[in-house]
């Protein structure tokens, strides 16, 4: 009789997976085969264009999206390691911290397109940069920076505490004690928050079409002072004409992001692995 | 693994028995030395013989304790009042061993006065130096059941009447000898068996000295009786 | 309370650490009551008890490490070689040059052998490589781990067993040239062969050392240590040279503990 109850839960568990995985896969397929009449690397090289779908590309885009992600993963990162290194390392345990870890918490659950409203109304309007790159960099920065602090407490508190014993025992400062065995133990994890932020960076839409993102832009972004657009935009703004005929291009532009992602991914874990090997 | 508790009552059982054991070796002793003497008051063969059995069962159990001692020692490590205990254990099963020897030296001697049926006159003496060395070893090994290092430091006082007893019975026999009461042959053996009982009496006293170590911690000088004296004296 | 005989901690003459009235509070609880205590130079003493009786917090009051506590306040005075190590001026950093400390449970950096070596060096001295080689083998040598790590010196700390880990600790205190060596049950968590190996090792560092030992194996100070405390809830209740604790202590609480009637 328990042995039934066993099984069944297993079977539900298996199931719950199944669900998951077909979803996944469904969704992946479905992409790609409407991308498949579309996919050639035309799609990297070419401009985009509302008029002919065959001729229209993602080079602008692609170029925007290196442009937001590298420079939010340098704004963020170490703003976010900074202050998660405070909260986890130095910060007490009186009320003023824990209203900044509920303040960090809440802000990761804010949706995006708030963030995108804080970015015009602060950076593109207030500071009045314009719907450059730098703004939406900002903006990024912004949105991903509770996740790189969460994501660094966590590392941290996977250091065990006898390593900061050892430090401090040796006669290291508390900072020397962080700085040259903490820090450095945690950096898988810290890999981690990078991986993260970057893959957020990469895939937020409404933020930067708050801000103002173009629909088509027809050279390359030379700098943070030029407008931009990114690859998740510009496959929305494919996705408002009509299916029939662009439906593929939007679709092709999926393939490329979450080939992006995935290559990013892929590279951070092997960046990781080697780390772990070889970091003495 | 044994847990501390269960190792407490393995060495607690270990110790009791050594002490059970120690008591036995006490009692073979006591026992030999009243019939030692016994069986050279009445000069009975057959008496003798029973000490020659019991000499070696004092052996044998000597043997045991000692075994005893050693694992205990081996597998407990024991400290403190634990380990003096041991250590005087092992120490004293030495001085009741000897106790037996003497007692068999004793029969020994009762065996070669063969043609004799007969002491040459009634013995005194010797058996109340018998009484007073088997009360001695008795205190002894009460001292160290007991613990107390109080009795066990008295021992010396009453060891000191053996010695005068022993004085006594050397000038008697030699007195007896030179006017040819006795012969030479028969007085050597009643000097020699008082000297045996005196020294048995010895070996009590260093039982207690062994006991006051064992409860103390600490080991007593020796005092000569003569200086002894001196401290009596007013 | 009860106090030590006088005698043997009088002879003590020139003690590397000292407390007297030393007291210590996590918060509300006491956890060292009045403690007087005085280690000799260059010899092991032993601090023995239950748990919870206030070795470990005494041992680690003595490199200040017990600062990184919160709420850990102490009143008295602990000396190292006759200075207040809570005075004012005195900087934790330096006295933990000065006293090293060897946890329970062996805590390498999870970094190469030599990168455990060189990392308390670099805290303390400017070294050049060459120099820092120099002292990497010497601490090494001298935590009788040298030939075993010779070859792998920039192999993972973290692939070395337990006894290995262990002295390796010890070498990387070493290296910085303490003159106190504190070690909290450094072989708990070891075989009983790492265990001899780390015993005769403090046999040897004695020599150029004070050394002060937590342990919860009374064997184990019977064996190493010339000097042997017992704390119980936070007091002292009876040092002694070993030998003469091991074989007749004053107090019947020690003998009750030692003889294992309670633990």
């Amino acid at each position: 009789m328990r042995r039934t109850t066993e099984r069944a839960y297993v079977v539900a568990f298996l199931a719950g997976i199944g669900v998951a995985v077909a979803t996944l896969a469904v969704l992946l397929g479905s992409i790609l085969a409407a991308a498949w009449p579309r996919l050639s690397w035309n799609l990297v090289f070419n401009f985009s264009n509302s008029t002919d779908p065959s001729t229209a590309g993602y080079a602008a885009a692609i170029v925007g999206t290196l442009w937001l992600v590298g420079l939010t993963l340098l704004f963020s990162l170490p703003l976010g390691i900074a202050a998660g290194t405070y909260l986890e390392e130095y910060a007490g345990h009186g009320r003023t911290t824990r209203l900044l870890q509920a303040g960090v918490t809440n802000l990761a659950g804010v949706p995006s397109v708030v963030f995108g409203l804080l970015g015009l109304a602060l950076f593109v309007r207030a500071l009045g940069l314009g719907a450059i790159i730098l703004a939406g960099a900002l903006t990024l920065t912004i949105l991903v920076f509770p996740y790189v602090v969460i994501t660094t407490q966590e590392a941290l508190r996977a250091v065990p505490s006898s390593i900061r014993d050892a430090a401090l025992a040796l006669g290291a400062t508390k900072w020397q004690s962080i700085r040259r065995q903490v820090l450095p133990a945690a950096t898988p994890g810290l890999l981690t928050a990078s991986i993260l932020a970057a893959a957020r960076a990469m895939g937020e839409t409404a933020p930067l079409l708050v801000i103002g993102a173009l629909f088509l832009q027809t050279f390359l972004p030379d700098g943070p002072e030029d407008p931009f657009v990114a690859l998740p935009v510009q496959i929305y703004a494919y996705s408002t004409l009509p299916t029939g005929t662009w439906g593929g291009v939007a679709a092709a532009g999926m393939v490329i992001l979450l080939g992006m992602l995935f290559s990013f991914n892929i590279v951070a874990i092997v960046a990781r692995n080697r780390l772990q090997r070889h970091r003495w | 693994m044994t847990s501390k508790a269960d190792q407490r009552k393995a060495l607690a059982e270990g110790l009791d028995r050594l002490n059970e054991n120690m008591a036995t070796l006490a009692e073979l002793s006591e026992l030999a030395i009243r019939k030692a003497v016994d069986g050279l008051v009445r000069l009975d063969a057959a008496v003798a013989d029973e000490v020659f059995m019991l000499d070696q069962e004092i052996y044998a159990l000597q043997v045991e304790i000692e075994k005893t001692c050693v694992d205990l020692l081996a597998l407990h490590a024991p400290v403190a009042r634990d380990l003096r205990m041991i250590t005087t254990s092992l120490k004293i099963t030495t001085d009741f061993d000897r106790i037996g020897r003497y007692a068999k030296d004793i029969s020994e001697i009762t065996l070669q006065f063969r043609g004799g049926e007969t002491h040459f006159k009634k013995l005194v003496s010797i058996p109340r130096m018998a009484d007073l060395t088997i009360e001695m070893v008795d205190s002894a090994i009460n001292a160290f059941l007991e613990r107390d290092d109080v009795s066990a430091a008295k021992l010396p006082e009453t060891d000191d009447s053996v010695d005068s007893l022993h004085d006594q019975v050397f000038r008697e026999i030699v007195t007896y000898m030179m006017d040819s009461s006795v012969t030479i042959e028969a007085g050597a053996q009643y000097i020699l068996v008082s000297r045996y009982l005196e020294r048995i009496a010895d070996h009590a006293v260093n039982i207690g000295e062994r006991v006051v170590y064992m409860v103390t911690g600490e080991r007593p000088p020796r005092i000569r009786a003569a200086d002894r004296a001196k401290d009596k004296a007013p | 309370m009860t106090v030590p005989p006088p005698t043997v901690s009088e002879d003590i003459l020139d003690p590397a650490v000292e407390s007297r009235g030393l007291s210590v509070w996590y918060g509300r609880k006491q956890a060292i009551r009045r403690v007087d205590l005085k280690m000799a130079r260059h010899d092991v003493t032993a601090i023995i008890g239950p748990s919870g009786c206030g070795k470990s917090t005494y041992l680690r009051s003595i490199n200040r490490m017990n600062d990184t506590i919160l709420g850990c306040r102490m009143e008295g005075e602990l000396r190292v070689d006759g200075e207040d190590v809570y005075g004012p001026g005195v900087d934790p950093v330096l006295l933990r040059r000065k006293v090293g400390l060897i946890f329970q449970k062996p805590n390498p950096f999870p970094k190469s052998v030599y990168k455990n070596l060189a990392f308390g060096v670099q805290l303390h001295y400017r070294a050049s490589p060459s120099d820092l080689d120099g002292v990497v083998e010497a601490a090494l040598r001298q935590a009788n781990l040298w030939d075993e790590v010779k070859d792998r010196l920039d192999d993972s700390a973290l692939g070395l067993s337990g006894g290995q880990q262990q002295r390796l600790c010890i070498a990387r205190a070493l290296a910085i040239e303490p003159e106190v060596l504190l070690m909290d049950e450094p072989c708990s968590a070891l075989d009983p062969v790492a265990t001899a190996k780390i015993e005769d090792l403090i046999f040897e560092l004695k020599k150029e050392m004070t050394i002060v030992i937590v342990t919860h194996n009374m064997q184990q100070a019977a064996r190493v240590a010339d000097y042997t405390a017992f704390m119980y809830l936070g007091r002292l209740v009876e040092f002694d040279r070993t030998r003469d604790l091991f074989e007749k202590p004053h107090e019947e609480l020690t003998e009750n503990y030692i003889t294992g009637r309670f633990g």
